[in-house]
This record gives C-alpha cells, sequence and structure tokens, in this order.
C-alpha cells in the first residue's frame, strides 16, 4: 500500500533522519526539484490556475491553498498549473521561464479525486513533500438531542460518511497508527448507564470492541506504533492515565490489573499523544495549581514539563508525525491553536480555535472553531498560517482527527 | 493482589444470582409479596436496561455487552478507597429518578465543593442510608469556557468530588457511579454568566425499584 510505505517512510525520516526533505528528494520522483525563489519561501507560494473550471477548479484552489500556496493572476505567479478534461484530467506544471516540471494524465476516479491526485504533484514538486489532498479524517457531528456520531470524510469535508449510528454522546475520534481501526469515546446505554466507553472499531469490518468500561471515567484511546494504548481512566478515584499493553484485553481484564498507571494525581489528566516513536506519552495535567503539558516515558517514570511559554491553560496536544512539534489549544479568554517545539519552549499561536490534530506532512493542522449556532471544522497551514475553513455540515462538527 | 482470576471467575458466576435472589427480593416489598405480579427480567446483563429503551444496533455489529457482571448494589463492602472497576449496575426493574435532589454547582474551573452545598450531599447521604436498594449516579456537567477534552475530566473530577464527600458521610462506595458529560448537556446554551454558573453542576440521578409493575396477561 502506497499509503503505508508513505506511513513508514516518514517515521523512518524521523527516527533517523532530520533532514526529511533530502530523504524525499532521493527517494522522490526524478529529485528534479522546482526552486521556490527565496523570497516566496515559508510566505505564500504564488501559483495560476490556467484552464480548469467548476469542481475540479474548486477542489484545486482549495487543496493547493491549504498546503500553502495561494491562487494569483499568472502574471503574478511563481508557477504555473495549466491544465483541460478530456476523458480525464489533464495537467501539467510549469515555472515562469516555462520550464515543463510534469506533463500528466490522471486517469480512474472521481473528478475530485484526478484533482486531489494533481494537487498532491503539484505540492510534491514545489516543496518536496508528499501533498495531504487524499488523507481523510474523523470527527463528530451532532445530529440530533443527546446525540452524536463519529464520521468519516475526505480531508475536505467532503463525502462524510457515519461510522456509528448509535444515536448516543460520542466523541475523540482517534486514528491507529497504521490507519486500520479507530479509537473513540460512546456514552452508549448498557444496564440502565450510559457509562463512558473506550470503543475500538475495525474500518474495513465495522466490527466493534469494549476497550475499556470501567466505574466513572473512560476516554482517550490513544494507540502508539508499538501497539501500547493509553486512556483516562478514573477507575483509581480521579481522571489518571492509564496505558494498556499489546493485546490486552479488557474483558479478560475487568479490574484493570494489568494496565500500567502512569500518574496518580487528583487532578484532571487529559488528551493523551503518543510521540510519533512510540516512545513518549504527552498529556493534560495540573500541578499546584497550574495547567501544564507534560511528558512520560512510554514504560512509566516522573512527569516531565513541556513548557509552553508565552501562553496558558495548554490542553488537546497532538504530537506532529516528524517528531519536532506539539500543536495544543491554549486557553486565556478564548481558546487559541499553538504549536511549541516538541521539547517545550516558546509557544507560537498560529490560530483561533481549539482541537489541534497534525496532518501527515506535518505541517497543516485541523481543528474546531466554534460559530454562532455550531462548531465547524477549519484547517491552517502552520508556517503561513492561513486558515482555510470546511463547508459546513449539517450539525455542529469538532474534535477532528487527521489521517494519514 | 486483592483477587485472584480464579476469585474473579467465580465472583462473575455467582453475581447474576446474587442479583437475581436481590431482585427477587426487591420485588417482594415493592410489590407487597406478590411476586408473580412483579416482572423479574432473566437478561440482567443484557443490554437496553433502564427505562429509555435500546439505544444500539444500527449499522454496525452490536458491541458485546458492555455490562459485564458485577452489580455494585451487591457487593455489599465497605471499601472506601478506590472506586469499583466495574460500572454500576442498575437492574432492570429499576427506574431512573432525576430530580428528586437539586444540583450542587461548581466555580469556573473548579472541582471543590461549596460550603453552601453540604447540606444537600448531606440530605442526598441520609436518603441512600435510609434507602438501601437505592443507588445513585452522580453527573459532572460543565460549561463551555474550557476544550472538550478539559471539560471531559474536569466533569468526571467534579462527580468525584460530590462522591467522596459522599462516603465520607457513610455511604456505601459500590452503591455510586460517577459519570462525565463534559460540557455536552448544558442546562442553558446561552452564554450569559448565569447560563455558565448554571451548567456548572453535578447532578444526582437516583435508581431505585419500580413499585408494583402489574404484568397483565395476554387475551
Amino acid at each position: 500500500m502506497n499509503r503505508f510505505r508513505i506511513f513508514c517512510l516518514s517515521v523512518f525520516t524521523v527516527v533517523f533522519v532530520f533532514k526529511s526533505a533530502d530523504v524525499i528528494a532521493a527517494e522522490g520522483d526524478g529529485g528534479n526539484r522546482l526552486v521556490v525563489p527565496a523570497e516566496v519561501q515559508n510566505k505564500l507560494i504564488p501559483v495560476a490556475l490556467v484552464g480548469f473550471s467548476g469542481e475540479t477548479s474548486s477542489v484545486l484552489n482549495f487543496d493547493l491553498e491549504v498546503m500553502g500556496c495561494k491562487i494569483v493572476p499568472e502574471a503574478d505567479a511563481v508557477f504555473v498549473i495549466e491544465g483541460k478534461i478530456e476523458d480525464a484530467l489533464i495537467g501539467k506544471l510549469s515555472n515562469k521561464t516555462g520550464n515543463v516540471e510534469f506533463h500528466r494524465k490522471y486517469p480512474g476516479g472521481t473528478a475530485r479525486d484526478q484533482a486531489h491526485a494533481l494537487s498532491n504533484d503539484v505540492v510534491k514538486a514545489i516543496t518536496g513533500k508528499p501533498g495531504i489532498a487524499h488523507t481523510q479524517i474523523l470527527f463528530k457531528m451532532r445530529t440530533g438531542e443527546r446525540a452524536e456520531e463519529i464520521f468519516l470524510s475526505d480531508y475536505d469535508g467532503h463525502q462524510p460518511k457515519a461510522l456509528t449510528s448509535d444515536k448516543t454522546l460520542v466523541g475523540s475520534p482517534k486514528w491507529s497508527p497504521n490507519g486500520a481501526e479507530i479509537f473513540y469515546t460512546s456514552w452508549l446505554k448498557r444496564g440502565g448507564l450510559e457509562n463512558t466507553t473506550v470503543v475500538r472499531q475495525n474500518l474495513t469490518t465495522g466490527s466493534r470492541d469494549v476497550m475499556a468500561r470501567y466505574r466513572g471515567l473512560n476516554t482517550g484511546g490513544a494507540l502508539s506504533p508499538q501497539g501500547f494504548l493509553a486512556m483516562i481512566l478514573s477507575k483509581g478515584g480521579s481522571p489518571d492515565v492509564y496505558v494498556a499493553p499489546p493485546s490486552w484485553e479488557f474483558m479478560k481484564d475487568l479490574k484493570g490489573q494489568n494496565l500500567n498507571r502512569m500518574c496518580k494525581t487528583r487532578e484532571e489528566e487529559s488528551g493523551v499523544s503518543w510521540s510519533p516513536d512510540g516512545q513518549w506519552l504527552c498529556f493534560a495535567t495540573r500541578a499546584r495549581g497550574k495547567r501544564m503539558l507534560v511528558k512520560i516515558a512510554a514504560q512509566g517514570g516522573n512527569m516531565i514539563r513541556i513548557p509552553t511559554n508565552g501562553v496558558l491553560n495548554p490542553s488537546e496536544p497532538s504530537w506532529s508525525h516528524d517528531g519536532r512539534w506539539i500543536a495544543f489549544t491554549s486557553q486565556m479568554g478564548g481558546f487559541n491553536i499553538c504549536v511549541v517545539p516538541a521539547q517545550g519552549g516558546e509557544a507560537k499561536v498560529i490560530a483561533s480555535g481549539e482541537g489541534p490534530t497534525w496532518a501527515s506532512n506535518s505541517r497543516n493542522l485541523i481543528f474546531t472553531r466554534r460559530g454562532v449556532n455550531k462548531r465547524r471544522l477549519a484547517i491552517v497551514d502552520v508556517p503561513t498560517k492561513r486558515v482555510k475553513m470546511l463547508p459546513a455540515f449539517a450539525g455542529s462538527a469538532s474534535q477532528p482527527a487527521w489521517g494519514k | 493482589m486483592r483477587t485472584s482470576s480464579m476469585r474473579l471467575i467465580m465472583l462473575l458466576k455467582i453475581v447474576p444470582f446474587i442479583i437475581f435472589i436481590g431482585l427477587i427480593s426487591s420485588g417482594c416489598k415493592s410489590s407487597k409479596g406478590i411476586t408473580e405480579l412483579t416482572k423479574i427480567p432473566t437478561g440482567i446483563n443484557n443490554s437496553g436496561g433502564g427505562n429509555k429503551g435500546n439505544t444500539g444496533g444500527g449499522n454496525l455489529n452490536p458491541l458485546g455487552p458492555g455490562n459485564i457482571g458485577g452489580n455494585g448494589g451487591n457487593t455489599g463492602g465497605t471499601d472506601i478507597g478506590g472506586n469499583p472497576a466495574e460500572p454500576l449496575s442498575i437492574p432492570e426493574n429499576y427506574r431512573e429518578q432525576r430530580n428528586v435532589f437539586a444540583s450542587v454547582h461548581f466555580d469556573y474551573d473548579s472541582a471543590e465543593l461549596r460550603p453552601g452545598d453540604m447540606d444537600l450531599i448531606n440530605q442526598v447521604a441520609q436518603h441512600l442510608m435510609q434507602n438501601p436498594a437505592h443507588m445513585l449516579l452522580v453527573e459532572g456537567h460543565c460549561d463551555e469556557r474550557g476544550t472538550e477534552e478539559y471539560n471531559l475530566s474536569l466533569g468526571e473530577r467534579r462527580a468525584l468530588s460530590v462522591a467522596e464527600e459522599l462516603v465520607k458521610m457513610g455511604v456505601t462506595v459500590s452503591r455510586l457511579g460517577t459519570q462525565s458529560f463534559g460540557e455536552k448537556v448544558p442546562l442553558s446554551d446561552s452564554s450569559s454568566k448565569e447560563s455558565l454558573a448554571k451548567n456548572r453542576r453535578g447532578e444526582f440521578v437516583l435508581f431505585m425499584p419500580m413499585d408494583g409493575v402489574v404484568e397483565i396477561p395476554q387475551e
């Protein structure tokens, strides 16, 4: 599987080589990369779209703007993307002086699929990094009074599909590292009680398993690449972080005796996120009245603070796939999406919103923004801070999780 | 180790019988000795108990029974130290009573109990001690001024603060459950100060045996 190969490559990149651009150039298509002029590096790259219309045009616009380009008239563009639809989409990328980088036909799939594929090729050629236009997201949406469902859609919010139909409260959807399963928290009523339950669901078969339904809070459900499942449980008398070993089964450990309790505090831990190598677990807690992000080694140990200088009340951490950054929500009056180096330091405010998760390119974040009547999903390009709102869904949507 | 896996298996086998016996006895009491008039459910551990019906099913394989053995009301211990691991289990002939007690309230971003709510909590404790068959769920709720993940944990912390106080007052921990709803179930959608204050609450949900449910024979 191509996606899986990309995933492996990016993990290797994280673990062994930090110059990811070099690695990808070496692995990439011919290595003959276009050069982004110095004056537009880390700024929006001006590109022109010539000859496209309708859905193809709107998909290309959205994709390219998400991934760090801005659409301008041909005269102002550094790169020109020219195309047409014959029996399939045909696209050509060239630079200002007319040097052609590629000229390709995109048969198969829908018009949207073809346009996404072209966007990815353009971004790969310009930036050297794989595009994210083919990725998918999970999120939860309110569908009625006291009813929410988990949804899967294209990353741009198109083709939403309900993965649950429980008509119950639900939340915190998360992907397994290989993308084959998802985890979420459900308030499924069983035995007369809406006890929170961590559920695992296979995306191919739809089969589901209860991963935790202890007394009190059961949420978090984050799987490490090594198969350790981190959860927030209050079975010990207070919400704490627990880790279940690989192949652990709740139904065979109803007292939770084989769970590793990672911390024992009176505070309300929340929002677990693994480092991409699975060696660290990051979450939000509080010490001496101050809310903060901390990390703990996968095998257990002391909580190590991750300083988020310049902002207050961090929660909902998300560790980037390249291992370098942690995105989180800070709360100072309103909510802000912030990014801090993974070891901690100066936090940068990126956009207003909450609940960020990283795209596989470790550059884009998807997050939630509160509107007047409903919550909506939005994507930000971190280096340029440009925000693109996703189309509004029928119901209030939040807690997006970006897949690979 | 408090429980070996052998003991756990034993417990799982025994508990349904205890529940069964418990139901017969509570049925006797509530229907003045006429046991056959009280519907005694056979599938105690089936999904969809309570009075709201089964919400499961749909386009997915049904989950295994979430209610996995163990019944809070029958473990009978005086374990004040921690939460029993299994969720509180509400027998099917119990009904949910939401508005018996007022709610307690919390300051912004706090799970500390207010001194003014202590009388109410004491009243709840007295009720539970006088009605040994009753069970209680404490729901923790938050206002919208927090992220969803954070509020979920804060709501649980609030519910636990109330439950801890009830245990201190003498209620057996095994009859208590806590559940956070974070900011998912506000009483008011407005963002006024009053609405936010109203939403930061702990709700008492009482579960009690239904009195005198009568099976009407089919013609």
